[in-house]
C-alpha cells in the first residue's frame, strides 16, 4: 500500500515521463552493482566525480555492458578528494556534463536493484541529482553488500568486532583485487563480493 | 576493472598478447567476468564448453573419462580451446577453488581464432607443446589446417577381424592375406587385439600353439579412438600408451586400423610424397630432384613438435631410399646380390637429422672380383655430393679402396682394429658396428658383426674397458661454476652431451652382445636385460632426446642463416626452458659418464 503511495507521489513529482520505467517494478533477474568517486563524503554539498556500474546476470557479471563516466566538476577538486582517488583535474579530460552521465546511468540500470558497498551514500548522492534533473530521487531498491556479510560473517563470540573495510572483506572472501581503486574497478570488486556471498549461507546462530 | 585493466590482464595471457589493441578490444565484446562456488561441474565430460575460460582467480581440475587426474589450472591460465574448436569436452572440469574468471564467449573465441593467425596458430601450438616441451617455435604458415586434422584423414588400413573362437592358425592366414600387422579379435562384443609382435614373442618363447584359438592370445580391451578424434590427439595416445596402433571406431564398429607410421607419414605428407618419388624415379636428375627439398620436410617436422627422434628416423628412411635406388641405378644387377652396401656411424643408428658427412661403405662377397665394383663405387659417391650430401672428411666412403673391399680384408682389418688399437681404429670400430645394411646381402655385414662380438666375447676385457674409456673423452660441463661458463657462451653438444651418451650405450651394447642400432633402441634392450635400471634408461632416453631437439633447433636457425651447420649450441640464443633442460641433461650425461666408469672399472685403468 505504502509503496504503491510513494510510487504513485513519484510519478507526480517526475518531471521527465521518459524515466517512468524507473518507477515499475523490477520482474527481472539482473542486478547492478555501482560505485561512484565524490569529492567528499557529505551527499548533501559533495560532487560525484566518477560512476563505474556493471550489470550482475545469473552468476555472471557482464563485463562488455560495464558503464564508466567522469563527471564534469562545477569547481575544482579539493586536495582531498585528490588524495583519496587520485583524481586529478587533468584526469578529467573524458569527463562529460554531470547531467549527461547521470541520464546516461539511468538508462543504464532502468528499474534493476541496485547493489554496492555502503551503497546508502551512492543512492544519497545520485539521488541529490536525479532530483535536480528529473525530480526524484533514485526510485531503486538497493542491496548492501556490508549488512549482506555481515549477515554470513560466523563470529566466534558475540564481542568479536567484524571488520567491515572494503579491503577486509575481499581478503576474507579470497577474491582478487583488480588494479587500482577506481569507481569502475570497486564497482567490478564489489560484484565479485555479492556474487561469493549469493553462495554461502546466512548464519543464525548465536553470535550473529 | 577498467578497460585499460582488463585489457591488461588479457595481454598477461598467451596467445591474447599477440592480438593488436584493436583487435583485443573487440574481443573484449565478448567477455564476462563469471563466479563458480567451490565444487561446481564446470564443463560435463562430453558436453559443449560455452566459453574459453580464462581464470582470475581460483583452482579448477580436470578429469578423465576414467576419473583420473589430468591437469590443474591456476590464476592467469586458459582453457580449454580444444574442447571450443571441436564443439565437445574430451574431460570434466571441476572447480576445486572458488572461481573468478573471464569468459570469452565460444561466439568470440571462434571469431579471433578465424580471423587471427596468430592466435590460432597459438592454441593448435598448445597441443603440440605437451609432447614437445618448448615453446615458441616457429611454424609454417600451413599448420593449421594441418593440426586440426581428423583420424579419418589419414589412411586407415582395413581391420583383420576374427571372432575369439578362431583357430590361431587361421587368423594367422588372415591377416596375412590381407597384409594386416595385427588382428582384431571379437568376443561377445568385446574387442581384443593380437599384433604381429605378439606373435613373434610368442614363437619366440615357444608358446604359439597354432591349434588353440586366437581369444587365448589376444589382448583385451583394444584400445580405440573415434573417427572425429583429432589425429595428433592419437599421436600423443600412442606415446602415452607406448603403442604402435589403435582401432578406429564409427559408431561402435570397428572400422579400421591407425599406425604411428601413418600418422607421421601423415605429419611428414611431403617426405612420404618424396619417398614415392624417390622409388619412382627413372634416372639420376629425377632422383636428385626427389632427394632435394628434404630440410623443408626437416623443419615442418620439427615447427610441428614431432620428436627429433621421429625426424631423424623419417629422414634415414629418406636417405636408405635414395641411397638404394642410386645403388640399383647404377649397378647392374647381377652384381647386387654379392655386395653389401652399409651405412654407418650416426646414419647407421638413424640418428641423422641434418644432411652430415656420408659414412658408407661396400662389403664385397669373397671370390668375386673388387674392380668390377670400384668404378661405379666412384660415381656412387659424386653422385651423392651432388645431390647434397657433403663428403666425409675422413675418406669413409665407397669411392675409398679401404671401406670398398672383400669380406675376408674386411674381417682382417676388424681383428686388426681390436689387437692393435689407436685413435683411428677406435673411430672405425664404434662407426662400423653402427654399421647397417642399406642395400645387398645383409649376411655379409651379419657375418662381420658376429666376428666382432666373438672377439670381445674372448674376454678382451683391456680393448672393452678402452673403449668404453672413450666415453669420459671430453668434459661435460656441468657444475656451479662451470656451467655455461665456457668462452663465447658456446657449447658443443656432440662432445658434451651427445657422444658420451652414443659411446657408452655403444659399449654396453657391444659388452652384452646387443644388436640394435639406435641409441633409444639399445638403451631399451639393456634396460629389458636390467644392465641399466628403469630410471636410468627413462632418463637417458629424454635427455638425449632433448640434445638432438637443441642441436636441431639451433642448426635450423644457422641454417636459415646461411653459415656452415656444426655442433656447437649458443647458450644465449636459447630460451630460458631451453637452458635449464639443457643443464638437466648434461647433469644426466655426467651421472652417466659416471656409472660407465664403476661398470668397467675404468678407474684403474
Amino acid at each position: 500500500m505504502f509503496k504503491a503511495w510513494r510510487r504513485k507521489q513519484s510519478r507526480n513529482a517526475l518531471k521527465d515521463k521518459k524515466y517512468e520505467i524507473l518507477l515499475q517494478p523490477y520482474t527481472g533477474t539482473e542486478l547492478v552493482v555501482l560505485d561512484t568517486e565524490t569529492t567528499g563524503l557529505d551527499p548533501k554539498k559533495d560532487e560525484i566525480l566518477s560512476i563505474g556500474a556493471v550489470i550482475i546476470r545469473d552468476n555472471k557479471i557482464v563485463m562488455h555492458r560495464s558503464f564508466e563516466r567522469f563527471l564534469k566538476p562545477s569547481t575544482g577538486i579539493s586536495q582531498e578528494s585528490i588524495k583519496i582517488h587520485h583524481i586529478r583535474e587533468c584526469d578529467l579530460a573524458h569527463a562529460v556534463e554531470a547531467e549527461v552521465a547521470i541520464r546516461e546511468l539511468l538508462d543504464f540500470i532502468e528499474n534493476r536493484p541496485i547493489a554496492g558497498y555502503y551503497i546508502g551514500f551512492d543512492h544519497q548522492i545520485v539521488s541529490q541529482y536525479t532530483k535536480r534533473y528529473i525530480g526524484i530521487p533514485l526510485p531503486n531498491e538497493t542491496i548492501e553488500l556490508s549488512s549482506m556479510y555481515y549477515r554470513r560473517y560466523r563470529k566466534s563470540s558475540s564481542y568479536e568486532f567484524v571488520d567491515l573495510k572494503f579491503d577486509a572483506i575481499m581478503n576474507a572472501l579470497h577474491l582478487p583485487f583488480l588494479g587500482k581503486h577506481d569507481a569502475l574497478n570497486d564497482a567490478v570488486m564489489s560484484a565479485m563480493i555479492y556474487l561469493k556471498l549469493k553462495t554461502m549461507p546466512e548464519y543464525k546462530g548465536a553470535f550473529s | 576493472m577498467s578497460f585499460s585493466d582488463q585489457k591488461a590482464f588479457f595481454q598477461s595471457i598467451h596467445p591474447f598478447c599477440d592480438l593488436s589493441g584493436a583487435v583485443l578490444e573487440k574481443a573484449m565484446q565478448y567477455a564476462e567476468i563469471g563466479f563458480y562456488p567451490k565444487e561446481h561441474a564446470l564443463i560435463a565430460l562430453g558436453a559443449a564448453p560455452s566459453a574459453l575460460y580464462l581464470i582470475i582467480k581460483g583452482e579448477v581440475k580436470v578429469y578423465s573419462k576414467e576419473h583420473e587426474l589430468l591437469r590443474v589450472y591456476h590464476a592467469n591460465e586458459g582453457f580449454d580451446a580444444e574442447a571450443l574448436i571441436e564443439g565437445r569436452s574430451a574431460s570434466s572440469y571441476v572447480v576445486t577453488e572458488d572461481l573468478i574468471c573471464y569468459e570469452l564467449s565460444r561466439k568470440g573465441f571462434m571469431k579471433l581464432f578465424d580471423e587471427q593467425a596468430s592466435f590460432r596458430k597459438f592454441y593448435l601450438m598448445d597441443v603440440v607443446e605437451r609432447i614437445s616441451y618448448l615453446k615458441n617455435r616457429e611454424t609454417s604458415s600451413d599448420l593449421g589446417s594441418f593440426m586440426i586434422a581428423r583420424v579419418m584423414d589419414s589412411y586407415l588400413h582395413e581391420p583383420c577381424i576374427v571372432d575369439a573362437s578362431t583357430l590361431v592358425s587361421r587368423a594367422i592366414k588372415k591377416s596375412v592375406e590381407m597384409k594386416s600387422s595385427s588382428i582384431v579379435v571379437r568376443e561377445n562384443g568385446a574387442c581384443g587385439i593380437v599384433t604381429d609382435s605378439d606373435i613373434k614373442t610368442a614363437l619366440a618363447n615357444e608358446t604359439l600353439d597354432l591349434s588353440s584359438t586366437i581369444g587365448e592370445m589376444a589382448c583385451f580391451p583394444i584400445v580405440a579412438v573415434e573417427k572425429e578424434d583429432f589425429l595428433f590427439n592419437v599421436y600423443l595416445l600412442l606415446i602415452q600408451k607406448n603403442i604402435k596402433r589403435v582401432a578406429v571406431k564409427d559408431q561402435g564398429e570397428i572400422v579400421g586400423m591407425l599406425e604411428q607410421i601413418d600418422i607421421l607419414s601423415y605429419f611428414a605428407n611431403h617426405s612420404r610424397l618424396a619417398t614415392v618419388k624417390i622409388e619412382k624415379a627413372k634416372n639420376i636428375e629425377t632422383l636428385r630432384e626427389a632427394s632435394q627439398g628434404y630440410v623443408n620436410i626437416v623443419k615442418k617436422l620439427h615447427a610441428q613438435g614431432v620428436k627429433a627422434r621421429y625426424i631423424a628416423k623419417l629422414i634415414s628412411e629418406i636417405n636408405r631410399k635414395v641411397f638404394t635406388r642410386l645403388f640399383e641405378m647404377l649397378l647392374p644387377e647381377t652384381l647386387r646380390e654379392d655386395c653389401a652396401l652399409i651405412i654407418m656411424g650416426s646414419e647407421g643408428r638413424g640418428e641423422q637429422i641434418l644432411r652430415t658427412d656420408q659414412d658408407n661403405g661396400l662389403i664385397i662377397r669373397d671370390g668375386v672380383d673388387i674392380k668390377l665394383y670400384s668404378e661405379i663405387m666412384q660415381k656412387f659417391t659424386e653422385t651423392l655430393i651432388s645431390f647434397g650430401y657433403p663428403a666425409c672428411d675422413g675418406k669413409i666412403m665407397v669411392s675409398n679402396p679401404y671401406w670398398c673391399k672383400s669380406e675376408s680384408d674386411y674381417k682382417k682389418e676388424i681383428i686388426h682394429w681390436i689387437e692393435y688399437p689407436d685413435m683411428d681404429s677406435y673411430m672405425y670400430f664404434s662407426i662400423f658396428f653402427d654399421a647397417r645394411c642399406v642395400v645387398g646381402d645383409k649376411r655379409l655385414l651379419e657375418d662381420l658383426k658376429h666376428t666382432i662380438l666373438a672377439h670381445i666375447d674372448r674376454g678382451n676385457d683391456i680393448y672393452m674397458a678402452r673403449f668404453a674409456k672413450l666415453t669420459t673423452l671430453f668434459e661435460t660441463p656441468v657444475g656451479f661454476f662451470s656451467t655455461f661458463l665456457h668462452r663465447d657462451r658456446k657449447i658443443d653438444l656432440k662432445k658434451a652431451g651427445i657422444f658420451p651418451i652414443v659411446q657408452g650405450i655403444r659399449s654396453l651394447s657391444l659388452a652384452y652382445s646387443i644388436t640394435a642400432l639406435s641409441t633409444v633402441e639399445r638403451i631399451k634392450a639393456l634396460k629389458a636385460k636390467e644392465i641399466v635400471d628403469a630410471t636410468m634408461a627413462n632418463e637417458l632416453t629424454e635427455a638425449f632426446e632433448i640434445l638432438l631437439y637443441i642441436r636441431l633447433e639451433q642448426q635450423l636457425r644457422i641454417l636459415a642463416e646461411d653459415k656452415k651447420v656444426g655442433n656447437a649450441v649458443d647458450t644465449d640464443r636459447m630460451s630460458k626452458i631451453q637452458r635449464d633442460l639443457l643443464k638437466d641433461s648434461l647433469q644426466i650425461v655426467e651421472k652417466f659418464k659416471k656409472f660407465i666408469v664403476r661398470h668397467f672399472g675404468l678407474d684403474n685403468l
